[in-house]
């Protein structure tokens, strides 16, 4: 960041293929509708472009870009008064689309249900703090609330989530519940 | 023996985002091109924002010295007084840390907290210094009233150009908490504007130093408050 805004613009690739997917990721989960979401990273990193001198070099980015983006998220909702959850043409609700190696997909889908089913506020929190990989802090700076507060929403959101996928823990194969 | 609870999060179960499709890559290198182009000679301006209070600051002492009578040309000292007052608060607000994102800013609590009482406060020490007071009824009748307008006027003006100023040269730099930082810029403004008419007018009865001084602090600070989203989020 420091090198972009000094006037590197090669700088500026380096840190879209750094912070796209995340920043995408947070999108996509807000808006439940992958056009929006791309339309909204645009957006977002147009505004950093437009606004990287008034950057306050030292500051932590990706926080930084994230409020961006959920001001952006939140203007443009006022703006257009749209749902968050959109029908694609079949019906459905798109989901959004995992990269999954590792993980199970049954449970990579459960939880994104679980997560989609929690009250906003929990769900953000949960989603910058365990996802977006944001410190509680850094959490609490980009949704405008307390240390304290954001610490609750996500304790309050894992016991729901938990409640949830408990189906999960009980078949889970590395659980200690299922060794002999 | 107690399990720990299931954590869906745990190594290995990581949610790994999506990626969004390259042609949004492609369309912000074509806004960086054009940006290039249009942009390469706009530097008339001083690029650190201290050159840029200093200019504003400039600004202002010109309003005062236009709007002043001559008892202010025979004492340039108070005009210093003022540009250095002005200075001084532009570097509390910055060692303070009003806007959010550096090192060592102030929480937001205590900002939140500074906010809510500094106008208050204010308009408190006004009440306090005052020697004079009228009664409601006598203070709207001419010429208190006259006067106490004439004295909000000049402190608007003064702080609104402060304001403005303060709020251009932050301009974008706080997407987490604008309210609030616009709130705090006009509150400083406002401050200024206090100080400035503070400085030529010699009334000293209670109503007219809290309306017509010092009602432009709590003004300017609601001003900033719903103007900080537009101006200081990118």
């Amino acid at each position: 960041m420091s090198r972009y805004v000094s006037g590197d613009l090669g700088a500026f690739e380096l840190l879209y293929r750094a912070l796209a997917p995340r920043l995408f990721g947070y999108l996509l989960r807000l808006t439940r509708h992958r056009e929006r979401a791309e339309d909204l990273v645009q957006i977002t990193f147009s505004k950093v472009h437009r606004s990287r001198h008034s950057y306050l070099l030292g500051a932590p980015v990706l926080p930084w870009i994230l409020a961006i983006a959920r001001r952006s998220f939140y203007d443009e909702q006022r703006r257009t008064k749209v749902r968050p959850e959109e029908l694609s043409g079949d019906g459905s609700v798109p989901e959004p689309k995992l990269v999954q190696d590792e993980l199970d997909v049954d449970l990579a889908d459960a939880l994104e249900q679980a997560l989609s089913r929690l009250p906003r506020a929990y769900a953000e929190a949960i989603q910058l703090t365990k996802i977006t990989g944001l410190s509680v802090s850094e959490a609490a700076e980009v949704l405008g609330a307390s240390r304290t507060a954001v610490k609750l929403r996500v304790h309050r959101g894992y016991v729901l989530l938990r409640t949830e996928l408990e189906r999960y823990a009980r078949t889970e194969p590395d659980h200690p519940s299922d060794a002999p | 023996m107690n399990q720990p609870p299931f954590d869906p999060f745990d190594r290995g179960k990581v949610l790994h985002p999506p990626l969004p499709g390259d042609h949004v890559l492609s369309a912000l290198r074509s806004e960086l091109a054009h940006d290039l182009e249009r942009n390469a000679q706009r530097r008339w301006m001083p690029s650190s924002r201290v050159g840029r209070a200093a200019l504003s600051s400039i600004l202002v002492v010109f309003f005062v010295l236009a709007t002043a009578g001559e008892a202010w040309l025979r004492s340039p000292w108070v005009v210093l007084g003022f540009a250095a007052a002005y200075g001084m608060l532009l570097t509390g607000m910055l060692v303070a840390g009003a806007v959010p994102g550096r090192k060592h800013g102030l929480p937001r609590a205590l900002r939140g907290g500074l906010l809510a009482v500094g106008g208050p406060l204010l308009l408190l020490s006004l009440w306090l210094s005052a020697e004079t007071f009228l009664s409601l009824g006598e203070f709207v009748t001419a010429p208190y009233l006259h006067m106490a307008t004439g004295c909000l006027a000049h402190s608007l003006i003064t702080g609104g150009l402060a304001t403005l100023g303060l709020l251009a040269i932050w301009r974008q730099t706080d997407p987490f908490s604008p309210h609030l930082t616009g709130g705090l810029l006009g509150l400083l403004g406002g401050a200024v504007g206090t100080l400035s008419v503070e400085l030529g007018c010699a009334n000293s009865e209670g109503l007219h130093l809290t309306l017509g001084h010092g009602m432009v602090v709590l003004a300017l600070t609601c001003v900033g408050y719903w103007i900080g989203p537009k101006w200081m989020s990118p």
